[in-house]
């Protein structure tokens, strides 16, 4: 019985203690960065090799989807015309990181007011409300906390921690995120911040906008370049919805990010940009 | 040996769940891998080691992450004992039990979620956010529940067979 009580005691202190520990820590950025640090830093070489498996298992069954298509095509073409046989059945791992490098290297010919730093997309967020990813990047690389990431399509999010190696990203869609934005077109530039959706993690909110707001469907939306970590006129994505929020003078606006974020392989980190990025660097939300 | 069992398992679990898994699903649902090891844990062993494991598995799971302490890991440690609570109970032959059972789980862990967001002032549609976030996720943990129940099983069977 005493056994009973005693361990029941250990418990109750355990628990105790993580409720104080959470209710204490819920709020700040980071908790305990040398034990998340080493945690993350036991855990990336372990991910990178299952990552890599990962990626060379997706382009099989890529591959084995596109000969699918390709034998129904032909199917319907081959009577028509013998030369559309041809196929890309042959598209192999290699060639598909070539392309995504040479969009990336594209992308810093037409953005020489960045500096970027390629990095791979080596570990994602193992939690189920969060949304982050690990990249292969560090210090070492001149990545620094705070610094923008993208890829050729728009904003990816920012980096939260680095280490010597390592750096994690926490993505815009993360509900914890929170991003100045501007919409594109001329006639409207209405400001307004994004935040992520933990009911529809891929639909990001613009949120907050007067009922009068010039934001319509199909609106482009960029980067404000208020809040001190991202620089203006990233594209983040497009307004596929508004929705007037119930008995209130605001409505809010539901965003198709502009990168596809169940594809990220490659990401570039910008570490030094000539756009403005703000002057109050603890404007953006961690 | 059952401790390096257990760690050995969780980190498996874990690197699967970050690197893997994210690829397979993708839309924004993907299997909690280490839930469904949790509850079975519980279901076989007992709540002390599926407490243990509970505690171990959010920890790494927050601190991977990066997400609120506790918010992975409070409910599983909660999850291990509730389901350890059954050991004595339970069939453990029974196929349907690991996928009622995670089922349950879930369920409970997205319950726990919403109350603790909440309690962080994260605020949020609660209803729409356990329609479309925990029920598709407890359809997902059902799919991966009856291999992790059956490897922790037969690892129960080993243990038992006198050597």
């Amino acid at each position: 019985m005493r056994f009973f009580y005693k361990k029941a005691a250990i418990i109750s202190a355990a628990v105790l203690t993580v409720i104080l520990l959470a209710v204490f820590f819920a709020r700040e950025a980071h908790k305990f960065p040398l034990l998340e640090k080493t945690v993350v830093s036991i855990l990336a070489p372990v991910e990178y090799v299952a990552a890599k498996t990962g990626y060379g298992f997706r382009h099989v069954t890529d591959f084995f989807g596109n000969l699918s298509t390709v034998y129904r095509d032909n199917e319907t073409l081959r009577a028509q015309n013998e030369q559309l046989r041809q196929t890309e059945f042959n598209v192999t791992e290699i060639m598909a990181e070539n392309d995504r490098l040479r969009a990336m290297l594209d992308y810093k010919k037409v953005s020489p007011q960045f500096s970027l730093v390629t990095v791979a997309v080596i570990g994602r967020d193992p939690g189920s409300w969060t949304n982050t990813i690990v990249v292969n990047g560090g210090s070492n690389d001149g990545i620094k906390k705070d610094m923008a990431v993208v890829t050729p399509h728009g904003l990816v999010g920012n980096v939260i921690q680095v280490s010597a190696n390592l750096a994690k990203v926490q993505l815009i869609l993360d509900p914890r995120s929170a991003v100045g934005v501007l919409v594109q077109r001329p006639e409207s530039r209405v400001a307004g911040i994004i935040e992520g959706n933990a009911v529809q993690p891929l639909a990001p909110r613009l949120k907050n906008l007067a009922r009068d707001a010039d934001v319509v469907i199909g609106d482009k939306i960029i980067t404000s370049g208020f809040g001190g970590i991202y620089p203006k006129g990233l594209l983040v994505g497009e307004v596929v919805d508004v929705v007037d929020d119930e008995g209130g003078l605001v409505k809010h606006a539901i965003l198709k990010p502009a990168v596809d974020f169940d594809r990220l392989e490659e990401v570039a980190v910008i570490v030094r940009s000539s756009e403005p990025t703000g002057s109050t660097p603890k404007g953006d939300k961690q | 040996m059952r401790a390096a069992f257990w760690f050995v398992l969780v980190l498996i679990l874990l690197v699967i769940q970050a690197t893997i898994l994210p690829l397979l699903f993708t839309g924004g649902h993907r299997p909690d891998l280490l839930l469904a090891a949790v509850v079975s844990a519980g279901l076989l062993f007992g709540k002390d080691t599926a407490i243990g494991l509970g505690f171990f598995a959010g920890l790494l799971q927050d601190l991977a992450s990066g997400a609120i302490f506790g918010l992975n890991l409070l409910p599983k440690m909660l999850t291990g004992y509730l389901f350890g609570l059954a050991e004595r109970n339970v069939f453990k032959e029974n196929i349907l039990l690991p996928l009622f059972a995670v089922m349950a789980a879930t369920v409970f862990q997205g319950l726990f979620t919403m109350f603790f967001l909440l309690l962080s002032g994260y605020p949020m549609d609660m209803f729409a956010y356990f329609i479309q976030q925990v029920i598709p996720a407890a359809f997902y943990n059902m799919l991966t529940a009856i291999p992790i129940h059956y490897a922790i099983y037969f690892y129960s069977r080993r243990l038992a067979q006198p050597v």
